[in-house]
């Protein structure tokens, strides 16, 4: 996906820096954006060791339990998978939980961490639990059993047969890999409750009630949240697969797969695979 | 209010510091490391992504597709005016908050155009930037996730004109 968007963006200014000449400056915005990117990331690398930080030491005291219980009906409707991974326990949903509760609040500059945070977790999860499907599976239905737990790794696929199932079970145990894109749209779109810098921006302006717009925004960021839950959650259910035949999907890492030798292909598999665990 | 929020999360951590003491920094130390962690997984996309939003910015593309699309803004009754706000929008926060105040100083925040503005401005999110910090990380996860983009678009979209629409109700009906 970053690879496509850059591609556009790319190929659009191009165009645009032709058309309307100022070439340098396009030349030029290169390096600019560059230092940018350091800029943010130095502000943002602060506050997200901050309230990670700041995270644990409340989840250490058991105080999140008590938001995850708060917010718990909305958030067991939208990540049903989060909610029921990890034997029933859940996985994620304390960070989850705390991101919503900042966005809530209006404290923007911690929701985004926050959110990575959730984010990471959940992937993790998701991870854990497709290795543990996928070995299940393939052990059972494939002949390839034998190699597998010979070279003590999960799931290599070494022919055409055996990565089919694969990515059949990867289809399959997606669940959690849904909850994450609800999660990221949903961020895009969260409900604004105190937009902090729109009041102040509207006092500055000289307006003569910055909060009068205060009941349009809730309206329009309520109901674009919960078009945003929905859309999210027909997509994923009309093509529950979420690496399916697209670009970028498990088909071209499976023509990449095949293509190497059999050793390689193990030996990146027990890295991957290692690093993850 | 919001001024509220903070000041009495910090006292509770101060509480919870001083009579959980070690275990508290224990936590503490456990999660700012994680936290320094996926900060800098993420910097390599946040490169890619911030370059090409410096790209685009300075290219005068976004001037361009104003000047471009503002008949058709004519024949769907969207406020031309708004058409700059509209593209920075999702791309970034800092920018589409000067755009904002810029709007604010031209019409007046209690305009037609001001409210319209607002609603937009605090109804919507920086979508794209929402999108590359968190389809990325260590993981394969942004081949997973292949369903954010048009689910996130046809949000964007959605939130869009429904602010318009809210924008017209409203103005008329204060």
């Amino acid at each position: 996906m970053a690879g496509t968007v850059f591609g556009v963006f790319c190929a659009i200014s191009f165009l645009c820096a032709v058309y309307t000449g100022n070439l340098a400056a396009y030349g030029n915005a290169l390096f600019s954006g560059a230092s940018d990117a350091v800029t943010l990331m130095l502000t943002l690398g602060g506050a997200m060791c901050l309230w990670c930080g700041v995270l644990e030491v409340f989840r250490e005291a058991g105080a999140m339990k008590l938001v995850e219980g708060l917010l718990s009906p909305l958030l067991g409707w939208l990540f049903p998978a989060a909610k029921r991974a990890n034997g029933g326990e859940g996985a994620a949903m304390e960070e989850i939980a705390a991101s919503f509760a900042a966005n809530l609040l209006g404290i923007g500059n911690a929701a985004t961490p926050l959110g990575l945070a959730a984010m990471q977790a959940l992937e993790d999860a998701a991870v854990q639990e497709d290795a543990n499907t996928g070995q299940g599976h393939i052990i059972q239905e494939t002949p390839l059993q034998e190699t597998a737990q010979h070279n003590g790794t999960k799931n290599i696929p070494t022919q055409g047969h055996a990565v089919r199932k694969t990515e059949k079970t990867a289809e399959r145990s997606s669940g959690l890999w849904s909850d994450m894109t609800m999660f990221t749209v949903l961020n895009t779109t969260p409900i604004a409750l105190l937009p902090t810098t729109l009041l102040s921006l509207r006092f500055a302006a000289g307006s003569a009630n910055p909060g009068q717009i205060l009941p349009a925004v809730w309206m329009v960021s309520t109901a674009g949240f919960f078009f945003a839950a929905i859309i999210t959650r027909a997509l994923c259910t009309a093509k529950p697969s979420c690496c399916g035949k697209k670009k970028g999907g498990v088909d071209q890492n499976t023509r990449r797969t095949r293509k190497r030798t059999e050793t390689s292909a193990a030996a990146e598999k027990s890295t991957v695979l290692g690093g993850i665990q | 209010m919001t001024n509220l929020f903070l000041p009495i999360l910090i006292l509770l951590l101060g509480i919870l510091f001083l009579f959980r003491g070690k275990r508290s920094t224990d936590a503490f130390l456990r999660g700012a490391k994680n936290g320094l962690s996926a900060a800098v997984s993420l910097f390599p996309t946040l490169l890619l992504f911030l370059t090409a939003v410096s790209l685009f910015r300075a290219s005068g593309a976004a001037e361009l597709i104003t000047v471009w699309l503002s008949p058709l803004c004519r024949v769907l009754h969207i406020p031309s005016e708004l058409l700059p706000l509209l593209f920075t929008r999702p791309i970034s926060g800092s920018a589409s908050t000067a755009v904002l105040s810029d709007l604010f100083s031209q019409y007046g925040a209690d305009s037609r155009v001001g409210f319209a503005a607002s609603i937009l401005a605090g109804s919507s999110e920086t979508m794209l930037y929402v999108l590359a910090l968190y389809c990325t990380g260590k993981g394969e996860r942004s081949r997973h996730m292949r369903h954010v983009f048009p689910a996130a678009f046809l949000t964007t979209l959605f939130v869009t004109a429904l602010s318009l629409a809210a924008a017209n109700w409203f103005y008329r009906s204060v």
